[in-house]
């Protein structure tokens, strides 16, 4: 599969990174949604559009003066398709992971699968991010915060709870992905990892996390 | 052209194929060789009890007897045929459904009384189904339940209802009435029974799988007696076709895997309700492909498909209300948008130059239910079944609009039992036209993605886009343009191209009754012209609202309504001079010509 | 692409009698008692077992539908067989089931059969099964034999009319007739219907439509056909001594009845006939009289008990009137000029109303004979009818062309249908379409006014 384009040079000032994003998890959680919201800002409420086999969009955001282009794969979540969308694991760098607050259907809301099986197939710098959608529905929860946390934990990866309806946490759980990605990208050996939680943390704090 | 009445002459040869209106030579659509064939086709059945080889059509993995590619050169292979990878996933998700099996209470009344739903599965072992005969007093009895007129299973045995073979049961055990009775409710309520077209898919052993209005959970005795009835002929070496009762036809197709049920009153016949039935087999296959429905079944004879069909009822659904409008399903042909030549052609030339890629095999440029054109691998051509598909998966599927999207589908007619990877993108988002390309290599999307970039420069460079979306914003022609007052409306078919063409429907065709009224008229008539022992070369009825005239030659077919009171000279007049308007218009009506990669 | 298909094709195989049965399922309800439900079975050699089972198929799918619609079911479609269904009574339920013809073919090596599904019309095989039906109500001793020989491969829309052929008579012989059956009736006041048949068309009928349909196709197909045969094979033993005994002063004798007068004995059974009267079921003797190509079916009270004396009466009686009668219908008919025009085109007519047929296809009611048209055009010609009636087309038309270049017109108005068929290979549209115009202003008149 054609790659990364990286244009590099150390005298240019303007450079512009590539990165894959695939969003998984169970059908129905939101990912198509999440992912409108983020690219366009708006929600996709009225009834239920089930993605069929691989969305891909691109969005371009800007991580402190350098241009990052996200090409998001926006995977269907449905059984037949988990063959698919799995042989495109090992060539995404990074996976939003998501599981969802308010699906009565699926009895296993947790992702346990999902998340086993990127670390069987995934390569090992992949970043991961754990995102619990659906946040604004308090009343309707499957899935409590604490357990998200818990799980990510367990995986070692980084988790906050998204809404696309409200928009909460949405433009940051992307950036906080870009930034991170980008760190990677640019670090050198002796460098300090980017530490999502850390900026997460900060930007919440910063106050306006709803983007 | 001869000058003289048609619709007539003994020369019909005069219309030899290849000199009709929109003939042309290089077809680039199988052209169905006639309706005998596609009748042959439904007519295909998994028992093939009197084949003396017994061939089984249902064999799983001997893929180049169940594909019918009609490829002379196989160098182009659809994948997942035997992918260890994927027998491995298929039996992990088994042995997953194994476990929630046991754990709930997921009998279905329908079965074989003799076995349960819930047959423990070993970790290596496979599921062998006692196939025992369906005890028809058995049948009877939830019959009777189905229909008892006060609402109260009163004639139900308990034993009836399968119990679960753990005793790790979640849920309290159902009594039989509470477990009827939301069945009860559904075969009891008269609007569900008074649709007009009922269709049901289950699997062999009786599990529901999709039906058109209700929800198939409840309604499990049902396709358990459907099931039932198809076994109990089945068991006399013979296989059931269909029932007749009043202006109901209850219509049966065994499929491999799967038996499909329509109950309709439209008084259509049961051959177009078969052509009907065999399109949402195929739709299944689209979706699975023939050799996973295989690996499936053969390993779990009790397997839910709904697992693997979730979200895509809305596809079904489409298909199914499409063929109740568009008559590209019986005709067996495709229509294409209306397009200046070359506009056309300069559209396929961008095609042809930017998306010669490796292991391409077609890239088809779709609106509506139309084809504006198609470029494929030499060699390889789509037939109306699989085009049809493709069709309906893109005016089901909203999702395709927003983004770029890349997945699987499966042709039946070209390739059973393997997956096409599709790139799929509309045009712009100021015109419904999209795009399609098909190729059997799965990592290809980025590729493609760029050959679209490009065919989209080259487009808009030629102002070729806004001559598609004008075209796609004026919509059908109007009848007036041939300039026969006298001519209503019309189907014309190609038959060497299996290209059609007829115009917007008007007065007094405008309202959506009078439109379906129309529509039966031309099913129906289609029906007597094609019947198989007898067909027909002409068919002129006159009827108390309008006159019709079916006229089949070598070359085309022709479908013509008349006012009630038309003269047959004046008839015979107006179908000459359609005929002429038409070949005047063939080459923007039809897709004369398409390059090849 | 034409394959090997089209060349070896092999002959058709029959459509024959599978089984006929009727049964209740209320009768015997539970477990174990199934065999209660079959009141009748045949063949009736079949073992207990498969009869249960056929019935129970029957039941199943009869509920299946009804679950979806208050019609009755009409007919079951398999692969290789076909079952007509019929419910003239409340859960009382009359089946018959037929074979469908299938052919060997042969297809890129391998041979397998193909079933001709539109060979069996279920509109023509449903009207088979009514008639079955009738004849089993109304004539029960003779049914099996009736079965037996069916033929139902030469089933056709003929039998979706069941009409009855009339023969047409000047006013002045019409008169004598029914003058003649009016003395009948009042001499014998126990004869309750007479019905007076020259050959084998309907002159003049005292019954109702329905009973006279049964009898006269029990008449045509079976009764008059039978004594032909004797009649030609000599093996009426008995003629010699019926001549003795009548003196030779008429040609007259018992077709159902005493085959001869000096012999109590040889009166035999008397079958019984059941006609319907004011929705009461009538059980009555019947008795056919014949006189040359004339016959006379009495039908009469079953109260009355049946003296030999009784059959001396009626023979002195009819022998010497219908004797006279036959001749004189003979006569007027050598006089009656031959209509010339009848063998260029082939029709067939109908009429609803008062269940006239007239055909120029079939020579006889046996259909012994079927001339000049191809089995297929016979078929389509029930398609059309078909869907006449399923449509309730009141009045039509339809013009067709086959792949034999054969022309069929269809004619439907108010309750008549007139189906011509032309042989006109050459012809076009509208040729054909001002030869019927000539056709229906000659033969049919004051009955087609459209273009």
């Amino acid at each position: 599969m054609s790659n990364i384009s990286v244009l590099k040079s150390f005298f240019q000032i303007n450079i512009t990174f590539i990165f894959q994003v695939m969003l998984i998890g169970d059908s129905g959680v939101g990912k198509t949604c999440l992912l409108v919201r983020f690219k366009d800002n708006a929600f996709l409420s009225g009834s239920f559009i089930s993605t069929v086999g691989i969305d891909f969009r691109n969005k371009v955001v800007n991580v402190d003066g350098t241009k990052v282009k996200l090409q998001i794969w926006d995977t269907a979540g449905q059984e037949r398709f988990r063959s698919i969308t799995r042989a495109y694991y090992r060539d995404a760098e990074d996976y939003h992971s998501k599981h969802t607050d308010t699906c009565s259907i699926i009895k296993h809301s947790l992702p346990l699968a999902w998340l086993a099986e990127i670390n069987e197939y995934a390569q090992d710098n992949v970043v991961i991010m754990l995102l619990g959608n659906k946040a604004d529905m308090n009343s309707d929860r499957i899935v409590r915060r604490e357990d998200g946390e818990r799980l990510a934990r367990e995986y070692n990866v980084a988790f906050m709870e998204t809404s696309a309806k409200t928009g909460m946490n949405v433009e940051l759980a992307f950036m906080a992905i870009a930034r991170d990605l980008k760190s990677r990208k640019l670090r050198k050996a002796n460098e300090p990892s980017f530490n999502v939680a850390e900026y997460v943390n900060q930007e919440k704090q910063r106050g306006g996390c709803c983007s | 052209m001869a000058e003289e009445p048609v619709v007539s002459s003994a020369n019909d040869d005069e219309f030899k194929q290849g000199s009709e209106p929109g003939a042309c030579r290089n077809s680039m659509l199988i052209a169905t060789d006639s309706y005998e064939d596609i009748a042959q086709y439904l007519k295909a059945d998994v028992c093939q009890s009197d084949v003396p080889n017994g061939k089984s059509t249902s064999v799983v993995g001997d893929a180049d007897d169940a594909s019918e590619t009609s490829t002379p050169d196989q160098t182009v292979k659809c994948q997942n045929r035997v992918d260890p990878e994927e027998t491995s996933v298929c039996s992990e998700q088994c042995t997953q459904y194994d476990r929630q099996e046991v754990s709930s209470d997921d009998s279905a009344v329908g079965d074989n009384s003799e076995e349960t739903a819930t047959t423990a599965v070993t970790e290596t072992g496979q599921n062998s189904p006692k196939e025992t005969l369906p005890d028809i007093s058995c049948i009877n009895r939830q019959l009777s339940s189905l229909s008892a007129s006060d609402g109260s299973p009163h004639s139900v045995d308990t034993d009836q209802v399968c119990q679960p073979a753990s005793s790790d049961v979640t849920e309290p055990s159902v009594t039989a009435e509470e477990y009827l009775s939301p069945e009860l409710d559904y075969v009891h309520s008269a609007q569900w029974k008074n649709q007009d077209k009922h269709i049901f898919i289950l699997s062999k052993a009786g599990k529901p799988i999709y039906c058109r209005y209700g929800d198939e959970d409840r309604l499990v005795t049902l396709f358990g007696v459907m099931q039932a009835l198809v076994s109990f002929i089945q068991s006399s070496k013979d296989s059931i076709r269909y029932i007749v009762a009043g202006d109901h036809k209850f219509v049966f197709l065994v499929r491999e895997h799967l038996i499909l049920v329509a109950i309709a009153q439209t008084k259509e016949s049961s051959t177009h309700l078969l052509l009907q039935l065999t399109y949402i087999y195929n739709q299944v296959l689209s979706i699975l492909t023939l050799s996973q429905l295989g690996r499936i079944f053969n390993m779990l004879h009790n397997y839910d498909l709904r697992r693997l069909l979730s979200g895509t009822e809305k596809t079904f659904d489409n298909l199914l209300n499409v063929m109740n409008q568009d008559p590209s399903f019986f005709l067996c042909a495709v229509r294409c948008l209306p397009l200046e030549t070359s506009v056309r052609d300069t559209v396929a030339q961008s095609i042809a130059q930017n998306a010669k890629v490796k292991d391409l095999v077609y890239a088809i440029l779709i609106t509506n239910h139309q084809l504006i054109t198609l470029v494929r691998m030499k060699h390889y051509f789509l037939h109306p079944l699989d085009l049809h598909l493709i069709f309906n998966l893109v005016s089901a599927t909203e999702s395709f609009k927003a983004a770029e999207s890349w997945t699987p589908i499966c042709l039946p007619k070209f390739d059973s039992n393997g997956y096409l990877h599709a790139y799929i993108s509309y045009l712009d988002e100021s015109c419904d036209a999209c795009l399609l390309l098909l190729t059997v290599d799965k990592d290809l999307f980025f590729t493609l993605s760029d050959c679209k970039r490009k065919i989209m420069e080259k487009l808009t460079k030629h102002h070729s886009l806004k001559a598609i979306c004008e075209s796609i914003r004026r919509g059908n022609y109007c009848i007036s343009e041939a300039g026969i007052p006298e001519l209503r409306h019309f189907l014309y078919k190609s038959r060497s191209t299996a290209q059609f063409t007829s115009p917007k429907f008007e007065v007094p065709y405008t309202a959506e009754e009078d439109r379906q009224r129309l529509f039966r008229l031309y099913q129906h008539l289609h029906y007597r012209i094609h019947c198989n022992s007898r067909p027909l070369k002409i068919m002129f009825t006159v009827g108390e609202y309008e006159t019709l005239l079916g006229w089949v030659t070598s070359g085309f077919e022709l479908y013509a309504v008349f006012g009630p009171l038309v003269t047959k000279p004046l008839a015979i007049n107006s179908i000459n001079k359609l005929l002429k308007w038409i070949k005047k218009e063939e080459d923007r009506l039809f897709i004369l010509n398409s390059p090849t990669f | 692409m034409i394959c090997d298909t089209k060349l070896i094709m092999s002959k058709k195989s029959d459509i024959s009698l599978v089984n006929f049965f009727v049964f209740n399922p209320e009768f015997g309800p539970k477990e174990g008692e199934e065999h209660k439900k079959i009141l009748f079975f045949h063949p009736p050699a079949t073992d207990i077992d498969t009869k249960i089972k056929n019935v129970g198929l029957c039941e199943a799918i009869t509920k299946f539908t009804g679950t979806f619609t208050d019609r009755p079911c009409q007919s079951l479609h398999t692969q290789k067989l076909r079952q007509l269904f019929y419910e003239p009574e409340p859960n009382y339920w009359v089946v018959l089931t037929v074979t469908v013809p299938y052919s060997t073919k042969t297809k890129d090596g391998q041979t397998y059969l193909e079933y001709h599904d539109e060979d069996v019309q279920d509109s023509v095989y449903e009207a088979v099964l009514h008639q079955c039906y009738k004849m089993f109500k109304s004539l029960e001793h003779f049914f099996s034999k009736y079965l037996i020989t069916l033929k139902l491969g030469q089933s056709d829309m003929l039998d979706v009319f069941n009409g009855i052929h009339f023969l047409p008579l000047d006013k002045n012989m019409y008169l004598r007739i029914q003058c003649f059956i009016n003395l009948l009736e009042a001499t014998f006041p126990h004869i309750l219907y007479t019905a007076f048949l020259y050959q084998d068309q309907l002159v003049w009928s005292g019954l109702e439509q329905e009973d006279m349909r049964v009898l006269y196709t029990y008449l045509t197909t079976n009764l008059f056909p039978a004594y032909m045969e004797q009649e030609f094979q000599g093996l009426k033993a008995t003629s010699s001594s019926s001549s003795l005994t009548s003196l030779h002063s008429h040609y007259g004798k018992y077709i159902l009845g005493p085959t001869n007068l000096a012999d109590e004995s040889s009166a035999g059974r008397i079958p019984r006939l059941y006609i319907n009267k004011d929705q009461a079921v009538l059980e009555c003797h019947l008795l056919v009289y014949k006189a040359h190509s004339a016959s006379v079916c009495l039908v009469i009270d079953g109260n009355y008990g049946l003296m030999f004396d009784l059959f001396k009466r009626l023979d002195k009686f009819l022998g010497p009137q219908l004797s006279a009668l036959a001749s004189d219908i003979g006569d007027y008919y050598a006089r009656k000029p031959q209509s010339s025009s009848e063998s260029q085109f082939k029709y067939v007519y109908f009429n609803l109303m008062n269940l006239a047929q007239k055909t120029s296809i079939h020579t006889d009611s046996r259909k012994l004979a079927v001339t000049g048209v191809s089995p297929d055009v016979i078929k389509l010609i029930s398609d059309l009818n078909e869907d006449l009636t399923s449509c309730h087309i009141q009045d039509g038309e339809m013009i067709i062309k086959t792949w034999n270049d054969c022309w069929v017109v269809c004619k439907k108005a108010d309750q008549r249908e007139v189906y011509i068929i032309l042989n006109q290979k050459n012809a076009n549209l509208i040729e054909i379409n001002e030869e019927v115009k000539k056709l229906c202003a000659s033969q049919f008149t004051n009955i087609f006014f459209m273009d």
